[in-house]
This record gives C-alpha cells, structure tokens and sequence, in this order.
C-alpha cells in the first residue's frame, strides 16, 4: 500500500483502474462503494414500495382492472418481504455508517484509514453477497413471511426462506464487522489533539451505532441459523410439539431488531448533530449531554424488545416491563430534541440543502417519536398493533428520520466526497417535493390505522380508500424528488462546479483535507487544536 | 514505520502504515479481538438463553436427559481444554522471551488437545446416534421414542445439546486450523518479542472457546 | 514524532505471564473442575447444585479471563467491553424470563373451573316426551342460543351446510329425540358446535322443538338410544331431577381474565 499519493491526485484517480477499486483497501473507496450499492438497493426496494401503494391506491380490485398489481395475496405478500428485507438489510442499516460513515469516520478523526482496513473491505463483500443472495430468492419463487420471519410460518410452510436466512446472516457479520473497526478506529486511531471531547457528535453517534451492531446482531445471525437450521433438520427450539416455543423466536428476533433500529436512528442523529451548528454558525447545544444521551438511548434500546410483543403471547407482566422501559427512551431521545432547537436559536441559519434535510428531519423525528411513545402505551398498542398507525410510525422514524438525515449527510459531504458542488436550486426543489409526498404518504396512515386499516393487507374496506388514496400520490411525489435529486446529483458528479475543501466553513476535520482527499486523506499530518463546533464572533 | 529483527531467522514485521509503531498496531489488535469475543459471547448468548428458559420450564425432563450424557467424558473433555488453555498461554510466553522452539513445542501439545477434545466429541456423538438419541430428522436417523416415552421433552435438551456442543466443536475446529497455520508461521521464524500479534489473537480466542466449555460443562452433563 | 493521540490508554509493557503463575492458575482450574464434579455427582445439594455449578463455573471463567487471557493487566476499556457482554447476556436472559417464567401453568378450561349447577333451570316431567311447557321452554332456547342465525326461524336452514329441520333427509346422527340431543352434546365437524353449557334438560326441550318444524312423524326411540345421552326413560323425572348436572360453565370474569392473559 502507497504512503503518499502524487501531487495533485485524489482517492478517486489514485490508484488507477477498475481492479484497484475492487481489492481496495481506502476506507474512501469502500465507502464510495457501499454508497452506490446502497442507492441501487433503495431503488430496488423502492420500486417495491411503488408497487404496493398502486396496489393501495383502490380496495378490492380484480385482477386485470386498472391498477391491480398483484394477482394475489401471496404475490403482495412476497412484494411487502421484500420491500422490508432490502430496505431493512440493505438500505437503511448500512446506509449512515457503512456509506457515510467509512468515508467520513477517519477523516473526521484525523486517521489514515480505519483500523482494519481489509475487514472492511471483507464487511463490504459480505454485504454484497449477502445482498445479492437475498434479492436472488426473488427469482426462485420469493419468500413472503415477512421481514421478521415469524415461526412456525418460517420453519414450516414459507418457501425459500433458507437462502434469504442465510443471505440476512451473511449481511450480519458484515455489520458486525464494520462496527468492531469502528470502535477499534474511534479509540486507536485518533490525530493528536483529538481528544474525547473535542470528537464531532457524528463520531459518538457511530461509536455507540457501532456497540449496537457488535453486540446485537450476533444475537439476529444465530437465531435466524436456528429457524433456517430448523427447517433442514425438521425440529427445533420453536416447535410446540417438542415442548419448543414460536414466542421465544420474537424473543430473540427483537433482542436484535429493537437494538437496529437504533442502528439506524443513531447515524442519523449524528449526521443532524454536525449539520445543524454549520448551517447555524453555533456550537452545539450541551455537547456533553448530546454524547450521553447517545449512549443513554443506546443502552435502553437493548431492554425494550418486548414491546414489539404485546399481543403475541407474552405474559402482561413482561409487557408491563417492557412497556414502562420502553418510555425511559423518550428522555434521551427529547434531550437530543431541545438541544437541537437551542443550537438553532439565535444562530445565524444558512438554509442550504442540508439544512433544510435537517429541518425536516426535526419536524418528522419528532412526530414519528410521539408517535413511538403511544405504540409504547400497552392498552393502546392492543388496539394498534399491526394496523396501519405502527407503519405510519416506523416510516416516519426510518424513513422521515434516517433518510433525511442520510439525504443532509449526502449533500453535505457531498463536495467532500466529490470535489464538486451540487445545482442547490434543484437540490432544494427536491428537498421539498420529497418532505411534502413523504407527509402525504405517511400521515393519512396514522389515521386509517388508527380507525382499523391492518397492515400487510391485500386489499381492503371502502371506508379506508381516501387516505390510501392520498398515500399513493404522496408515494408518488416522494418517489419524483428522489428522482430529481438522482439527476442533478449524477449531473454534478461529471459537470458540477469544482468545491473548495471547506465549501460550507465547517470546523470539523475532515474539512482541512482536499475535496476531494488523497489517498492518504491528509498531505500533513493534522493536529487538532479546537473542538469540533466551536463557531464564536462570526458575522452574519 | 520501523521494524525489527524478529525470530531466529530474522524475518521481519512491517506493521501497516497508519498505524505510528507495531506496538500501536498490536493494541488496536488486542481491541479488535476483545470486541470480536464481546460478539461471541452474544453469538453463543442465544443458544445459553434457550436452554435456561427451557430447563427450568421442564426440570425433569431436562435432568433425566442429562442422566444420559457421560459426565466422565466431559470431564475429560474440560481437562483436555484447561490443559490446551495452559500450552497456548506457555506458546505466548515463549514467544514473548524469543523461544522458538517454546513456541513449536506448546503450539504442537495445543493442538493435540484440540484434536484430543473433537475425539472425544465424535465417541460422544456416534454413541448418541447410536442410542437413537440423534434428535434431528436428518441422514436417515430417528429420534428413539421409546427411550423417553415418559419424559417427551428429553428431545428438546438433547437438540440443545447438540446445537450447543455443535457450535462449540465448530469453534474447535476452527482454532485448530489457526494453530496449524501459526505453527507454519513460528517454523519460518516470524515471532519473537517484537511481533507476536497473532499468536496473542488466537490464543485469546482459544481461551474464548475454553471459557464457553467451562459453562457447557457443567450445564449439561452435571446439573442439567 | 507521535502522529496519533497518547490519551488512549496504550500498553507500552506486554505483560508475560511467568511460568509459575501459569501453572499455578492451571492447577487451580483443575482443582476446580474437580470440585465441580464432586459437587454435582457425589453431594447432595438439591436444587442448590445448579448454583453452586455455576459459581464454581464463574470461578473458573474469572481466572482464565484475568490470567491467561491476560485481563488483570490489560487496559480498562478491554475489561469493560468483554464484561459488557456478559451483562447483556444477563439483560436477555432475565427479560425473556420475565415472559416466560411468568407464564401461568397450562391448564384445560375444565375441572375445578366449572361449576356444577345441578338443579337450575326448569325441569319437567317426563322430559324425553314433548309437551306444551317443555316445548315453550325449548323455543325459548332456540333464539337464546341463536340456533336460528344458521337453520332459519322457521327451520329453514340459511346457511347452505346446515341442516334443514323441515326436511327428513341428511341428518347425519338421525333424527330421534336422543340423536338430536346427541348431537347437541358432540356437535358434528366442521361447523356444527357441541353445546356443553346446555343442561340435558335442555337439550332435549330443543330436541322437540326442532320436530315441530317437520310434518313428518317422529321416528320412534329406545331406551339404549337415550342412555347414551344420559337419559334414563324409565324413570319420570328422565333420571335428570336427581342426578347431580356437570353443566360446564364459566365465570365470565374467568374467561375474560384468561383471554387478556393470552
């Protein structure tokens, strides 16, 4: 491996050719790569998404009528596993620190690389083939149980689930993998000067997203071994008539699957944490409490997977435990929250597209978050569980909170990354067509679920169709910004203005390399003499 | 980026170079490895979580399965790995004081007692099936129904047993692998003071495996 | 010059575990082991044997942990995440307990559940023959226990598989009084119930009503016919008067104490 790039070279052209990309070690170049498979998959999944809303657009079509997608409940079945398979695995999860965060990680730490820098390269290729494992059951015949995989469904009748099983636990030990370089990098490969409290939010937020995927998705790999196990071998721990128990699947299914979401959110927030005080000319408000609370909502996030149980069959002593912890999450959560608003006021707000992600992202954080707290309540939940208020909720959460802020990271970095600047007219044109269609096609959700719309459902009654109405157009809208900002983000990648190193004045230190950076990501070594957002006396 | 001298024949250790010495690089290894085992033990956490729900759900089932396994070959088998424990920690040390033939020697007795444990398992194992105590419908075999007509849920502890014997014999196998090919390593001379990193790496997931055994032991052949 | 930061706690010393203290944490894991075994096999500790197992287990963990895998001389963020671990694994342990320990004992909806209600209810003399009381009594039944919603007020079936009382043909169990009552007690698969909560009293007032839809004659019994429901025609009162009645019901509270448990 080189030690120093030649003048005037970036990571992009240096090393040359297809195949140095392919056995690269750069955390860059991994980065670049998880980025595009990243999008292809949220096109793929998306695609999926578009397909069940037409399906939603009218209830109770015939097969062949204008806009009747699927010719049963099983072909919709096998369309609604894949949309949460890709966008769970394969979109959202990797998406802020497997994308973003290999690029931007030892950058903003001052290091050369991660620290294990063919693990990465390996948690890279374990994703792809994992990916492309579980996208190929789609041609042989399709799995439809569902992104959660319930027993005895999944051991007994589901057809190829076995591959897709194996494909969701190649996928985990990618994640793990990724998040043991990180801690590892975080703590050994730190710049002089780097101190724990001069590190941006966005490096807590991963470390603590990284705690998360090493010690929850062990739990998700063996478990769904056990299911896939089980269907070769004909019995297992889930099968009452052994003495097993369905139930203590959920169990160990939620162990991982609460914890992920947390994967998901986390990133997310700490993207929101380096973009608000750049874009507000402000240092963040309560650094201190923001790094704990991190840890504060990653700790509680691993005791509240019962919640996810309320009418499976577990006793109501369990739920009443995990329905009152699962409240605890709301502290850290709403500390994160105000710190946000006080960072904003009084500051000196830049609405560029980043900000404006952000700006969005509070906006549908907060309610999705709410929204959480009510599904939390038990007697509520008994009443909403599996309608559509809990897709409603989850789709704001993920959707509102980790797209977004995957969206602000992107067009933040962006000039980092590329070296080139964005159209930021169609970038906030973009911004807003995706924020409205995502409000449009969530929000009447909350409120056909709330009056009894199931989800995962076919068809249904006449009383639903005109939130499932507004739903598909708003899905629609949703699905042109992301396209709009497809195309003026391809534009600029080949005709974009050429960026400075530092376009948006930020204080973090992956701006004190190029844009984009060599290989070695720093001609100097840096030293880091003060903290990441520490903005003081700027004019306006 | 310095490297040193290592070994009896002098091969030497570059150390990968964002990394500032290879003591930095052994550390962050060292780091690496610990989170990989915190990873392990929840691997394993599942398997462990399963089998405490389901013994106390069914004491007396459990215990009279139990009752079948051969303690004494479990014994045997925690002795094999304690000893195996030790050589490895004695290749480590003779690694650290620049004795290769230390390193040979101890890596040659931790390998034979990872062979010496998979033995073992295997006269488990076949005596099972040969009990009809195999619990999975696969290769033909059928669970012996008659064995625990009046204790159905011995079957559970016995797809217990094997699931968490199993994985644990994986992890063996796996270790032994490594040991061979450290033991290729020690003979070319590559460790010495300076840079031990691997050896230090398996050996501390070989202390893993020991640990994981030391709990399997008594849970399901003692007091199972 | 050092490129990286010196906060983070490095080892500049790789500490080497001397010859003896390896071999006396090895003898010591021996010795444990052996205690383990003793304690289990040879000792009679009762249900104490499974704590003292994995103490001594924990035991053994802990000086494999701190001396060959060098814990006690390593830094404080390696002892912390490897520990971590264990805690999480207690986390799982304990929550998935609180569900399924807590879980009531199986038991069948039957036995000390139900109550027996001998004597309540109307009775009637000679209740295997029709008469006018017994006849009101049954078309009272009839609409109580919605027997209408599937064979139709006027015995008219409206659901297709149900029979048609009008009608002398299809009746699977036949069409005597005590073959009527019989298939009110087993119910006939799929979708006819068995109706448990009905006395036999009662069973045998709906019987006649359902004859009174049909103007064919009723077919004729025998005795062998009623015994097997439970019902003795030797004797005035049908052998029902005195006989204590294991009407199965439940409390409402039970039932819907046990559906919001599930």
């Amino acid at each position: 491996m080189e030690h120093s790039s030649p003048a005037g070279t970036t990571y992009l052209n240096y090393p040359k050719g297809l195949w140095s990309w392919v056995v690269t070690l750069d955390h860059k170049r991994i980065g670049i790569m998880y980025l595009f498979s990243v999008l292809f998959f949220f096109f793929v999944g998306g695609v999926a998404a578009i397909l069940m809303r037409m399906e939603l657009f009218k209830p109770e079509l015939v097969y062949g009528s204008p806009g009747q997608i699927f010719k049963d409940a099983g072909a919709y079945n096998r369309a609604l596993t894949y949309h949460g398979v890709i966008m769970v695995f394969l979109v959202i999860i990797p998406m802020i620190p497997a994308a973003i965060g290999n690029f931007v990680l030892p950058l903003q730490l001052g290091a050369k690389d991660v620290a294990f820098p063919r693990m990465n390269l390996a948690s890279y290729y374990l994703y792809l083939t994992g990916a492309v494992l579980a996208v190929l059951t789609m041609f042989l015949g399709g799995v439809d149980t569902g992104w959660t995989f319930y027993t005895p469904y999944s051991v007994d009748r589901a057809t190829n689930a076995t591959l897709m099983l194996t494909a969701a636990f190649i996928i985990g030990f990618s994640s793990i993998f990724t998040g043991l370089n990180f801690i590892a990098t975080i703590h050994k490969l730190r710049a002089p000067g780097q101190s724990w409290d001069r590190l941006p939010l966005f490096v807590w937020s991963i470390y603590a997203t990284s705690i998360i995927q090493v010690l929850a998705t062990p739990v998700l790999g063996l478990t769904l071994g056990l299911v896939a196990f089980e269907r070769i071998v004909g019995v297992g721990i889930f099968n009452p008539a052994m003495g097993g128990d369905p139930i203590l699947f959920q169990h160990f299914f939620w162990f991982y699957s609460h914890p992920a979401v947390y994967i998901m959110i986390l990133p997310a927030m700490g993207v929101i944490n380096d973009v608000i005080p750049v874009f507000s000319r402000k240092p963040i408000f309560g650094y201190k409490a923001m790094a704990a609370a991190i840890f504060g909502i990653a700790l509680v996030s691993f005791v509240v997977w019962g919640h996810h149980m309320f009418v499976s069959g577990q006793t109501s002593l369990a739920g009443f435990i995990f329905s009152l912890i699962t409240m605890f999450v709301a502290i850290p959560t709403g500390v994160k929250v105000f710190s946000w608003v006080a960072t904003l006021y009084k500051g000196s707000i830049h609405f560029d597209a980043p900000m404006l992600y952000a700006f969005g992202f509070l906006f549908v954080f907060v309610i999705g978050g709410l929204t959480g707290v009510v599904l939390a309540t038990m007697a509520l939940d008994i009443h909403l569980h599996d309608t559509y208020y809990v897709v409603a909720h989850f789709h704001y959460v993920m959707v509102g909170g980790t797209l977004f802020a995957f969206m602000a990271g992107l067009h933040y970095w962006f000039p980092k990354m590329f070296g080139k600047l964005y159209n930021e007219a169609a970038a906030k044109l973009s911004c807003f067509l995706i924020f409205i269609g995502f409000n449009l096609t969530f929000m009447p959700q909350f409120i056909a679920g709330q009056l009894g719309m199931p989800r995962r459902y076919f068809n249904y009654k006449p009383e639903f169709t005109i939130y499932n109405e507004i739903s598909t157009i708003g899905s629609f809208c949703v699905g042109l910004g992301f396209f709009m900002a497809l195309c003026y983000l391809v534009y600029a990648l080949f005709y974009g203005k050429k960026a400075n190193s530092n376009p948006w004045r930020s204080l973090t230190l992956e701006w004190e390399a190029a844009s984009p950076p060599p290989l070695e990501n720093f001609r100097t070594d840096p030293v880091v003499t003060h903290g990441p957002y520490d903005y003081v006396g700027e004019k306006v | 980026m310095s490297s040193k001298p290592t070994g009896t024949s002098g091969v030497e250790h570059h150390h990968a170079h964002h990394f500032r010495s290879a003591g930095h690089e052994f550390d962050t290894a060292k780091l690496g490895m610990w989170v990989f085992m915190v990873q392990e033990i929840l691997f394993f956490s599942a398997l462990f979580v399963a089998f405490f729900i389901f013994r106390q759900k069914y004491y007396v089932d459990f215990h009279e399965a139990s009752l079948e396994l051969d303690w004494i070959m479990g014994a045997v088998n925690t002795v094999i790995l304690i000893v195996s424990s030790f050589t490895v920690a004695r290749a480590i040390s003779s690694a650290q004081k620049g004795n290769t033939e230390g390193i040979l020697e101890n890596l040659i007795y931790t390998l034979l007692c990872s062979g010496g444990f998979l033995v073992v398992k295997s006269i488990e194992y076949s005596s099972k099936v040969h009990h009809g105590l195999f619990p999975f419908e696969i290769f033909g075999l059928k669970w012996n129904v008659e064995a625990f007509a009046e204790h159905p849920q011995a079957r559970l502890f016995f797809i217990l047993y094997f699931l968490m014997t199993g994985l644990h014999a994986l992890h063996v196998v796996v270790g032994a692998g490594l040991f061979v090919w450290l033991y290729r390593r020690a003979k070319r001379g590559e460790f010495g003071p300076a840079y031990y990193t691997p050896l230090e790496m398996t050996g501390l997931y070989w202390h893993f495996v020991d640990l994981v055994w030391i709990y399997l032991f008594p849970l399901l052949y003692l007091v199972g | 010059m050092s490129q990286y930061n010196e906060n983070e706690e490095d080892q500049h010393e790789h500490h080497i575990l001397s010859n003896k203290t390896g071999m006396r944490v090895f003898l010591l894991l021996l010795f444990l082991t052996f205690i383990t075994v003793i304690t289990a096999k040879f000792t009679h500790f009762g249900s104490f044997n499974f704590l003292i197992a994995m103490l001594i287990a924990t035991a053994k963990a802990a000086a494999v942990m701190a001396y060959f895998m060098g814990l006690k001389y390593d830094t404080t963020v390696n002892r912390l995440y490897f520990l971590s671990g264990f805690l999480f694994l207690g986390a799982f342990l304990i929550l998935t307990g609180a569900d399924m320990w807590s879980r009531p004992p199986e038991m069948r909806v039957t036995g000390p559940v139900i109550k027996v209600v001998a004597g309540q209810g109307p009775s009637f003399n000679r209740p295997f023959e029709p008469s006018a009381e017994i006849l009101a009594h049954g078309k009272k039944l009839y609409i109580e226990n919605a027997c209408q919603t599937c064979h139709g007020e006027d015995g008219v079936n409206i659901l297709p598989q149900a029979r048609n009382f009008k009608k002398s043909e299809g009746w699977k169990n036949g069409r005597r009084t005590s073959e009527i009552v019989y298939t009110l007690v087993n119910g006939i698969a799929p979708l006819m119930n068995a109706y448990p909560t009905l006395s036999t009293t009662d069973k045998l007032a709906l019987a006649h009503y359902v004859h009174t839809f049909n103007p064919d004659p009723v077919p004729a019994d025998d005795a062998e016919s009623f015994k097997r429901v439970g019902v003795d025609p030797t004797k005035d009162d049908g052998g029902l008067a005195a006989a204590v009645e294991a009407r199965e019901t439940m409390p409402v509270d039970f039932a819907v104490e046990r559906y919001m448990e599930k």
